[in-house]
């Protein structure tokens, strides 16, 4: 077996299929996803991606700008190197993806497609895919579509300018919840499983290797693939430039947002978060964002809890360490 | 095990769509995989729904087709599950025993509509179809919409028509979920009975997937009224079936006009037929400023108007081919030397027809019938023109309106192309299904030949109950 920095060097060689021409913020996480994508699909499979509107979607789609998918400067000459890529409406990324399989199913059982089964991804924001369209994904799931999802979550509903996400930290800040409230984040892990996914991950691009790796096991996949991609918003956090991979980095380690993976049957598996006593705090995360400056905020350097907000830091903190705990549970389903 | 295509796929690349992969579908072989539903054809007594899954049974275009249950319009899918799941579409192929027809069941009409532009955009040459009504084509909406002007002509949306709207739930037929959805693009086109509902199913991908149209089709026929009472029904077999639409899509690929700009509002035409997902290196479902915007809208509006004049060339072909009536913009009765025409649509209007004579002797005035079938685009120039030389024509609406009706509306917007109209008295009946008996049509008439005769419509609306004036006339 390939060891994941290995895949990911032989990844780097791949011919990529997201492009110069998008307009996502500089230093987005997104894009990074996007050429990972787009170079682990260049694997001798046609691609099909169906994408929910998010700002995923608007910045890679937008007529008459250069569409930003596309393995090189034209179209390749070969069929398994195309490209087919198709935005429909917010919510239904999973289910319009399952009619392209069950399209492309279809015509192979029945002798009309004898090119390798294509590859087919579905890409949504956390609001499209755990908002409004969680109806779609899980019984997507339920029907076990031979899909690869992919839901970007930023916390929030960026595309519409950094609402509350039902995937938001307590007391995150946002435009339509100001100063954020109580609820914890809505437990997408523990819904994909229990929807019946053959493959359920948790992955960031701050983890290039274990990142690559997800990605690749998704497309190889035979049953329902989802990976959610935890992705540091640049203009929804409010952060200074240059810090996306330490912030992916961070929401990691803490717990907030752990890197994971299972395949059903199989016990799962938690990475780079150490034992609790060795474990980053929340405070130095939080402190590094505007969304959070009302209860934390650098001090020479050092993040400090604002007199009286101690007890919201502290629920942020209970939050992060009850979902270690839970993913320990659902390694272990 | 897999072998790979790119010896014998081409590549086609186009301004407008990027490229597409010719021989990435062997069509033949799909052909060859269907195993008839009807081989020989034959005449059996069936529901409406019925009529309307038997032709995804016989395409062998449709292998796959979705849906979502709801009354009156469940029977379709029921229908198409039994069969699809009979075992007697079932073929080998490459040594395995392949399912033929597959019927794939959402968890919503949303769903179902998403389901399906997916299977649509990943293969245009495919025929993939739902069946809905009321509060389900609502519920599909946002994604009717959509596909309205995605330019996925091989869309079938069979809507049973339903009245709409809770406070009252109501299950019964009227066509106000149909005509709330005028403006979603679809080409929306009325039936009545089960050779017409059968017939038009036939023709209309012929049209939707043509490719100066490239427009998804809506047909539809009254909930109850049609979908549950049975009748009989000529069925053609499967050869036929497909030999026709096969030679009415060549139609399409012989036109010497410029192709339909998908997408696009300047230029050059486009001589390639616009690439699906799988077989096309392609992007749909573009995002646009407000600079671009209205030129995808024009692009839109010309290739649903353009249905106008591909419908009757296809019905031409029907109508060779079958020896029985094609697609019409709408059905003409009694119009010779009529004093004055109604003009109404669906079931109901099998009962005005038998009473034109009827209305003739007792009002002493020669009463015309239009039953109108193409509701969208609205033919509004042949109908001004059949409407030439009445002195008065009564519009009847089964659908809740904000004002004098729907279909009121379209009337006295064609008539006013031809300038001094003549009055038009409007007429709500048969709302949620409710009977429209022989004694609301002959008031329907006499009202309207009394506008004739006094030269102006005695009302803005008129709501009849077998017969009676429910009192509620429109000022």
């Amino acid at each position: 077996m390939t060891k994941p920095l290995q895949l990911f060097k032989q990844l780097a060689l791949k011919d990529d299929a997201f492009c110069e021409g998008h307009s996502l913020c500089p230093g987005c996480e997104e894009a990074v996803t996007f050429h990972t994508l787009g170079r682990a699909t260049d694997n001798g499979h046609k691609t099909v991606m169906v994408m929910g509107t998010s700002c995923g979607e608007v910045s890679t789609l937008m007529y008459p700008g250069t569409v930003a998918w596309g393995r090189g400067a034209t179209e390749p000459e070969e069929l398994v190197k195309s490209l087919g890529v198709i935005h429909h409406v917010f919510e239904s990324a999973p289910t319009v993806a399952e009619g392209v399989r069950d399209a492309a199913s279809a015509l192979e059982e029945l002798g009309a497609w004898r090119a390798p089964a294509p590859n087919v991804l579905a890409w949504s924001g956390d609001g499209g895919a755990l908002s409004i369209g969680l109806r779609a994904l899980l019984h997507t799931i339920h029907r076990r579509a031979r899909i690869a999802i992919f839901v970007n979550i930023n916390e929030v509903f960026a595309n519409t300018g950094f609402q509350y996400s039902p995937t938001s930290v307590p007391y995150a800040d946002s435009s339509t919840l100001p100063g954020g409230g109580p609820a914890e984040p809505i437990d997408h892990l523990g819904l994909a499983l229990t929807a019946g996914a053959a493959y359920v991950a948790q992955a960031s691009p701050a983890f290039p290797p274990f990142f690559a790796e997800v990605v690749s096991e998704a497309l190889a996949c035979q049953g329902t693939a989802v990976v959610f991609v935890p992705s540091p918003c640049i203009a929804g956090w409010k952060f200074r430039e240059g810090l996306t991979a330490e912030l992916g980095k961070l929401a990691a380690q803490t717990g907030l947002f752990p890197m994971f993976r299972k395949h059903a049957g199989k016990p799962g598996e938690i990475k780079f978060v150490a034992e609790k006593a060795r474990r980053p705090t929340v405070e130095g995360w939080l402190a590094m964002q505007q969304r959070f400056e009302h209860l934390c905020a650098l001090d020479a350097g050092a993040p400090k809890v604002k007199p009286g907000r101690e007890a919201e830091v502290a629920a942020i903190q209970a939050y992060a360490d009850h979902q270690v705990e839970r993913l320990q549970r659902w390694c272990a389903a | 095990m897999l072998t790979a295509l790119t010896a014998t796929t081409e590549r086609r690349t186009s301004p407008l769509y990027g490229a597409r992969y010719e021989g990435a579908f062997d069509l033949e072989a799909l052909r060859a995989a269907h195993r008839p539903a009807y081989p020989d054809g034959g005449r059996v007594s069936v529901d409406g729904n019925t009529a309307a899954a038997i032709p995804f049974l016989q395409w062998w275009r449709a292998p796959i087709a979705a849906g979502f249950p709801i009354t009156p319009a469940t029977k379709w899918l029921e229908h198409l599950a039994a069969e699809s799941g009979s075992g007697k579409f079932d073929v080998e192929v490459g040594g395995a025993r392949r399912r033929g027809k597959r019927v794939k069941l959402l968890e919503s009409e949303h769903a179902a509509a998403d389901y399906i532009t997916g299977v649509a955009s990943a293969c245009r040459e495919l025929i993939v179809g739902t069946a809905t009504s009321s509060v389900g084509l609502d519920h599909m909406a946002e994604s009717v919409r959509s596909l309205g002007a995605s330019g996925l002509g091989n869309v079938v949306l069979v809507n049973v028509c339903r009245a709409t709207a809770n406070y009252p739930l109501c299950i019964e037929g009227d066509p106000s979920d149909h005509l709330a959805h005028r403006d979603s693009g679809f080409i929306q086109y009325m039936s009545r009975g089960k050779q017409q509902i059968y017939d038009a199913l036939l023709q209309l991908p012929a049209v939707g997937m043509h490719p100066e149209v490239l427009t998804p089709t809506m047909p539809a026929y009254y909930g109850i009224k049609d979908s549950h009472r049975v009748g009989l029904l000529d069925v053609a077999p499967d050869d036929a079936v497909n030999a026709f639409l096969e030679e009415a899509l060549r139609l399409g690929r012989s036109s010497r006009r410029p192709q339909a700009q998908d997408f696009l509002d300047t230029g050059a035409p486009d001589p390639e037929p616009p690439p699906g997902l799988l077989d096309g290196d392609t992007a749909m479902g573009n995002c646009v400023s407000s600079a671009f915007f209205q030129g995808f809208k024009v692009a839109q509006k010309e290739r649903l108007q353009r249905a106008l004049e591909v419908l009757p060339e296809v019905a031409a072909l029907f109508e060779r081919t079958f020896g029985r009536p094609g697609l019409s913009l709408f059905e003409r009765h009694r119009m010779d030397g009529a004093k004055v025409a109604l003009v109404a649509m669906g079931s109901d209007a099998g009962t005005a027809l038998q009473l034109l004579e009827t209305m003739e002797r007792e009002l002493g005035a020669r009463v015309g019938l239009i039953v109108l079938r193409l509701l969208t685009p609205f033919p509004s120039e042949a109908l001004a023109e059949a409407l030439a030389g009445v002195e008065a024509v009564g519009v009847v609406n089964n659908a809740h309106h904000h004002g004098r009706g729907h279909l009121t509306l379209d009337v006295e917007d064609a008539l006013s192309e031809r300038g001094a109209a003549p009055p038009v008295e409007s007429f709500f009946c048969g709302m949620g299904g409710a009977d429209v008996s022989t004694a609301t049509w002959m008031e329907i008439a006499r009202r309207t030949v009394q506008a004739a005769r006094a030269g102006r419509r005695a009302a803005r609306w008129h709501l009849l109950h077998d017969g009676l004036d429910l009192g509620r006339t429109g000022r």
